[in-house]
């Protein structure tokens, strides 16, 4: 008999939060009345098609969907000092899905980023330093979670036409998985917090002008980490997964388990400013997701939105 | 008390009214400048100034101006000051500015500030000089320092530059948009009290629009 067992990285969160807090607490209180702060403001819509919400590595099983997701978010801008400033953002979001409506999810998110330019001018590199603790509440409740984001980045415009930015990112996802159905035997006895996830991401991302009020932007990324996929329990899956509970909003029968895989992303947004506040933009995604035993999860995903800044 | 105080102004009137006599020139010329885009569009934030007359180089007397800094723009865009003038930048936004130019008509860096600028800063040298701010990297302006005392900014398409001296007049006129390296160059001919009338078309870039980072949410894995 399988059995729901706490997770075993409970340190590793302890961790992430202490640090999180290590982070902000100095920077609180460097928010003395001199320095120069800014409220900020905007709204986003986006509607999106994933051809693999499944996220399974066989065909026949891989299910499409599409979503819409608005956010509504609040900034706060402080110039700490000549060349260090912080920026502290909550924001509010819906994915509403078209199929899976289980899917569907209210995600609270707040962010820190204590960012540092080397110096004068519009070419100058930035160094930020980023911390995103968000909570996501699904339809289906086993989903529910909790994301601990940190992530360094250096950013430089090169030229007046183009951007840098290179982006190290660890995240851990903490599943409240307390409902989490688990597999009997034969099955091999394995935890059900499928959704306990822990994972490094280095991105690079380009943004190049094409017009004065367009812009591409691409990004590549590598990600070393967990991954959930859902799909019927094939051998394979039971000897590669670290977690595995059964995932009745794919079908019965269906489990949603948890596996190290590595990812590579390819990301292509074309974005056009409309006014001095909006944008506007379409682009794609593909994710190749390698776990373990050569299996293959392929993801692709469009999508359109519109991002205005109050 | 008042009586006398009229008497004593009497001379300095007198003065001031014999050098505006002797200052401007005789009879003074007048250009009047109407300047559009190659759209049709009347051109802003553009400047016309007269290089030479008669083939003279004439000095300027320096001024003291200003370039204001409100709703993360410098206003005005553009700015044109004679050589030696000094230019004071207030900021009337409720945040703490930067402003700097690695321009080599004048480098300088005003450290973060609010509300009243510090000192007035001196532009003793002719050119181009390219404004930024270190916080906001999107505010951009210009000031044009001129050697000669003969200038307009042009708005909504109009400019005059008054008290001109009779002579061959060579003109330029510059936008930070132009599509062509160096500022327009004309020669132009006026007489004695002439109000000279001049229609220009400049070719311009289209203007860069203000980009803002998207705001994503993160991808589920
Ligand atoms: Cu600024």
């Amino acid at each position: 008999m399988l059995t729901d067992s706490r997770p075993s990285n409970l340190s590793t969160q302890t961790t992430t939060r202490s640090v999180l807090l290590m982070w902000l607490a100095p920077l609180l209180i460097c928010a003395s009345p001199f320095a120069s702060a800014q409220w900020l403001a905007g709204a986003s819509a986006e509607t999106l098609f994933n051809d693999n919400v499944t996220r399974s590595p066989y065909p026949d099983h891989a299910l499409s969907d599409k979503s819409l997701d608005v956010s509504l978010w609040r900034g706060y801008h402080l110039q700490l000092a000549e060349y260090t400033a912080l920026l502290m953002q909550g924001s509010l979001s819906h994915q509403q899905f078209d199929h899976f409506s289980a899917l569907s999810n209210t995600r609270l998110s707040g962010s820190a980023e204590l960012s540092h330019k080397f110096g004068l001018g519009a070419n100058t590199p930035v160094l930020a330093f980023t911390a995103v603790i968000e909570r996501s509440l699904f339809n289906d409740t086993h989903r529910d979670q909790s994301l601990y984001r940190t992530s360094v980045s250096l950013r430089q415009r090169i030229q007046e036409q183009w951007q840098l930015a290179i982006t190290a990112t660890h995240e851990h996802t903490n599943g409240d998985y307390g409902q989490n159905i688990p597999l009997v035997p034969p099955a091999p006895p394995l935890p059900t917090n499928v959704w306990d996830l822990g994972a490094w991401q280095l991105a690079v991302n380009a943004e190049w002008d094409i017009g004065p009020a367009s812009w591409l932007s691409a990004t590549v990324s590598w990600r070393n980490g967990d991954i959930v996929a859902s799909t019927p329990p094939y051998p394979k899956i039971l000897d590669a997964s670290s977690a595995i509970a059964f995932d009745p909003v794919f079908g019965a029968g269906v489990v949603a388990y948890r596996m190290a895989a590595t990812t590579r992303s390819i990301t292509l947004d074309w974005n056009h400013a409309v006014g001095d506040s909006s944008t506007l933009y379409v682009g794609g995604e593909r994710q190749w997701t390698r776990g373990e035993y050569g299996l293959e999860y392929p993801v692709h995903i469009i999508r359109a939105g519109f991002l205005h800044n109050f | 008390m008042l009586h006398l105080h009229k008497v004593s102004l009497v001379p300095f009137m007198l003065c001031t009214l014999l050098w505006q006599l002797t200052s401007a020139p005789a009879s003074a010329a007048t250009l009047s400048l109407t300047l559009t885009d190659q759209n049709k569009t009347a051109v802003e934030d553009a400047v016309i100034y007269v290089t030479t007359v008669n083939g003279k180089h004439v000095a300027p007397m320096p001024q003291t101006a200003i370039v204001d800094q409100i709703g993360e723009m410098f206003v005005p865009h553009v700015r044109a000051v004679t050589l030696g003038s000094r230019v004071s930048f207030p900021n009337s936004d409720p945040i703490r500015h930067m402003v700097y130019s690695f321009s080599g008509a004048k480098n300088f860096e005003l450290p973060l500030y609010s509300g009243a600028p510090p000192a007035p800063v001196l532009f003793d040298k002719a050119g181009l000089v390219t404004l930024g701010c270190n916080i906001h990297d999107h505010m951009v302006g210009y000031i044009l320092v001129l050697d000669t005392p003969y200038y307009a900014e042009v708005h909504e398409g109009k400019a005059t530059i008054t008290n001109l001296p009779a002579g061959q007049l060579a003109v330029e006129i510059w936008h930070p948009l132009l599509t062509q390296e160096q500022a327009l160059q004309l020669t132009i001919t006026v007489s004695a009290d002439q109000n000279a009338t001049l229609s220009q078309q400049l070719e311009l870039r289209p203007e860069r629009k203000v980009r803002r980072a998207p705001h994503r949410g993160a991808t589920h894995y």
